[in-house]
C-alpha cells in the first residue's frame, strides 16, 4: 500500500466517516482536499490537525460543485482519487415526507456525487485516478421510512456499476461500500428521534448485527484504503458490504 | 510462538501460492495442505476432499506451529465441458473438492477460533458462481454452493468474533488457464471492463484486506474481477 503523495478528495469530511477515511489517508501519505458543506470552525480545525486543503461548498447545490474540484486543482495540480461520501438523511413515511425534503435528499446524496465525479473526471483520466463511492445497506435493502435516502443510495450503486464499466478501460477503478450502522454523529440524531440515550441504541442496533456491535467509522476508513490502493486493480464496479454480517433487515 | 499462523489449501501453485507470499512478507508463519508441496514454513501433501487428512493436518500444523490465526481454502480444480459430457464422477469430483474441501478445512479449524473467539477464514470462490458461465455448470454449481456455506457459516460463528468472507475471483492469470485457452486470446480479453486477466496478487491483496483489515466485513464476497461479473 503506498498512497504517499496522492492527492484524495473526500466529500462530508469533517466528521463522522469522513474524517476517520481523511486520518487513515493521511497517516498512508495522501495529500487531501477535504470538503464539508460550509467553512466552520470544525472543517479549519480537521484541515489544520491533517495539513490538509479545506475545499467546502454545499455539493445539493449542483452549479456550485466545479468550484470544490477547482479549489483542489489550483493548489494540488492533480486528483489521484475521490470519495464521495457525504449525505444529507432525512426520513419520513412515504406519503408524508415533505416532497422538497424528499428531493433533497435524492439532490445531495446521487446528484452531489454524479456531479462532483463529473467534475473531477477529467483529471481522474490524466492520474488514472480511483473514485469510492459510499453507498449504503439500505441502498440494497430498502428500509421501512426511507424511501428518499435508500433510493439515493441505490442510485449511487447503479452509478458505480455504470462509470466502472464505462471508465476501467482508460485506467480508472470505481467501487463503492455499502456501510451497515456505523457508530456516527448520525446515530445522536437517531438517539434524539427514538427518544433513547446513546448506549441503548447502539445496543438496540447491535441485536441485528451477527458480530453483536455496530461498525466504527475507523472499519469503514479500511475499506476506502483497500479500494484506493494503487495495487489493486481488479476491483471493478464492486459493492463491498461493511455491516457485521447483517443481511436482512429484522423490522 | 507469537507470530501469527496462516493456513492456506493449493498454496504450491497459482492463487494459493500468492496468498502464501502476501502472508510470509508480512511476517506470518505459513502452513499449507496441497495434493503437491508447497514453498511453505509447513507443507502437508494430502487432500483437501478427504475430511480425515484435513482434520490431522489441521491438528498437526497448530502443534507445530501454534493456533491457526487465518484459513484460507482456496484449492480447486477447473474444467471446461459442456452438462452432457459431465458424469456423476466429474461432478462429484468438483463438489468434494470445493465443497467438501472448504467444508472440511471449515470443520477443523472454526472450533478451535470460536473458543479463542477470534478467527477468519476465507473461502477462495469464483465470479463463475455469482454470473455462472458457459461450459463450467459443474464448477459454477460448486462454487455457487460455496458462497451460501460462507454466508450461513458466517452467521453461525459471527457471534464468536469469527468472520468468514469469500473471495470471487475473475479470470486469473494462474496455471489453471492454459496457454492455449481462449481465456487469454484477445477477443475474450477485449469483453473484460480492465482488458486483462487478473493477476494472482490482486486476489492475494484481496485476501489480505479480508483477513486483517475488513473488521467488519462477515459474510460478505468480494470479486477482483476486472469487471467479468459487475
Amino acid at each position: 500500500m503506498n498512497l504517499k503523495d496522492k492527492v484524495i478528495l473526500i466529500s462530508g469530511a469533517k466528521q463522522g466517516m469522513g474524517l476517520a477515511i481523511a486520518k487513515k489517508l493521511k497517516s498512508q501519505g495522501a495529500k487531501l482536499a477535504l470538503n464539508d458543506r460550509v467553512l466552520d470552525d470544525q472543517l479549519i480545525k480537521v484541515c489544520q490537525e491533517l495539513d490538509a486543503l479545506a475545499v467546502p461548498g454545499d455539493l445539493s447545490d449542483l452549479d456550485n460543485i466545479n468550484k470544490v474540484v477547482e479549489t483542489c486543482v489550483k493548489e494540488f495540480k492533480t486528483i489521484d482519487g475521490v470519495v464521495a461520501q457525504h449525505a444529507y438523511m432525512s426520513m419520513g413515511k412515504f406519503e408524508e415526507h415533505d416532497v422538497s425534503e424528499w428531493w433533497k435528499v435524492v439532490n445531495t446524496n446521487l446528484l452531489g456525487s454524479y456531479v462532483l465525479i463529473r467534475e473531477a473526471l477529467p483529471y481522474l483520466k490524466k492520474s488514472k485516478g480511483k473514485i469510492v463511492v459510499t453507498s449504503s445497506y439500505w441502498g440494497i435493502t430498502g428500509w421501512p421510512e426511507a424511501s428518499a435516502y435508500a433510493s439515493s443510495k441505490s442510485g449511487l450503486i447503479a452509478l458505480v456499476k455504470s462509470l466502472a464499466r464505462e471508465l476501467a478501460p482508460l485506467g480508472i477503478n470505481v467501487n463503492g461500500i455499502a456501510p451497515g450502522v456505523i457508530n456516527t454523529p448520525q446515530l445522536l440524531v437517531d438517539a434524539e428521534n427514538l427518544n433513547m440515550n446513546i448506549e441503548d441504541v447502539l445496543k438496540l442496533y447491535a441485536e441485528n448485527i451477527p458480530l453483536g456491535r455496530v461498525g466504527t467509522a475507523e472499519e469503514i476508513a479500511e475499506v476506502v484504503t483497500f479500494l484506493l490502493d494503487p495495487e489493486q486493480n481488479a476491483m471493478v464496479g464492486q459493492i463491498i458490504n461493511a455491516t457485521g454480517g447483517e443481511i436482512r433487515g429484522r423490522a | 510462538m507469537s507470530t501469527k499462523v496462516a493456513l492456506i489449501t493449493g498454496a504450491a501453485s497459482g492463487i494459493g501460492a500468492a496468498i502464501a507470499t502476501r502472508f510470509k512478507t508480512n511476517g506470518w508463519q505459513v502452513a499449507s495442505i496441497d495434493k503437491n508441496k508447497a514453498n511453505t514454513d509447513l507443507s502437508i501433501e494430502a487432500d483437501v476432499a478427504d475430511f480425515a487428512s484435513v482434520q490431522q493436518a489441521v491438528m498437526e500444523i497448530e502443534k507445530t506451529l501454534g493456533p491457526i490465526n487465518s484459513a484460507i481454502s482456496n484449492a480447486g480444480h477447473y474444467e471446461m465441458k459442456p452438462i452432457s459430457d459431465i458424469d456423476n464422477l466429474s461432478l462429484t469430483k468438483m463438489m468434494n473438492v470445493h465443497l467438501g474441501g472448504f467444508r472440511n478445512i471449515a470443520l477443523s479449524v472454526l472450533p478451535g477460533m470460536r473458543i479463542r473467539k477470534n478467527g477468519s477464514l476465507i473461502c477462495i470462490a469464483s465470479e463463475l458462481g455469482i454470473g455462472g458461465g458457459e461450459f463450467v455448470s459443474h464448477y459454477a454449481a460448486a462454487k455457487g454452493a460455496q458462497i451460501g456455506l460462507i454466508k450461513t457459516l458466517s452467521l453461525e460463528y459471527a457471534p464468536d468474533n469469527v468472520r468468514i468472507n469469500g473471495v470471487a475471483p475473475g479470470p486469473t492469470d494462474t496455471p489453471l488457464i492454459p496457454q492455449n485457452s481462449p481465456e487469454r486470446g484477445k477477443d475474450f480479453l477485449n469483453t473484460l471492463p480492465l482488458k486483462r486477466l487478473v493477476m494472482p496478487e490482486e486476489i492475494a491483496n484481496a485476501v489480505w484486506f479480508l483477513s486483517e483489515h475488513a473488521t467488519f466485513c462477515s459474510g460478505e464476497i468480494i470479486s477482483p474481477n476486472a469487471g467479468a461479473v459487475i
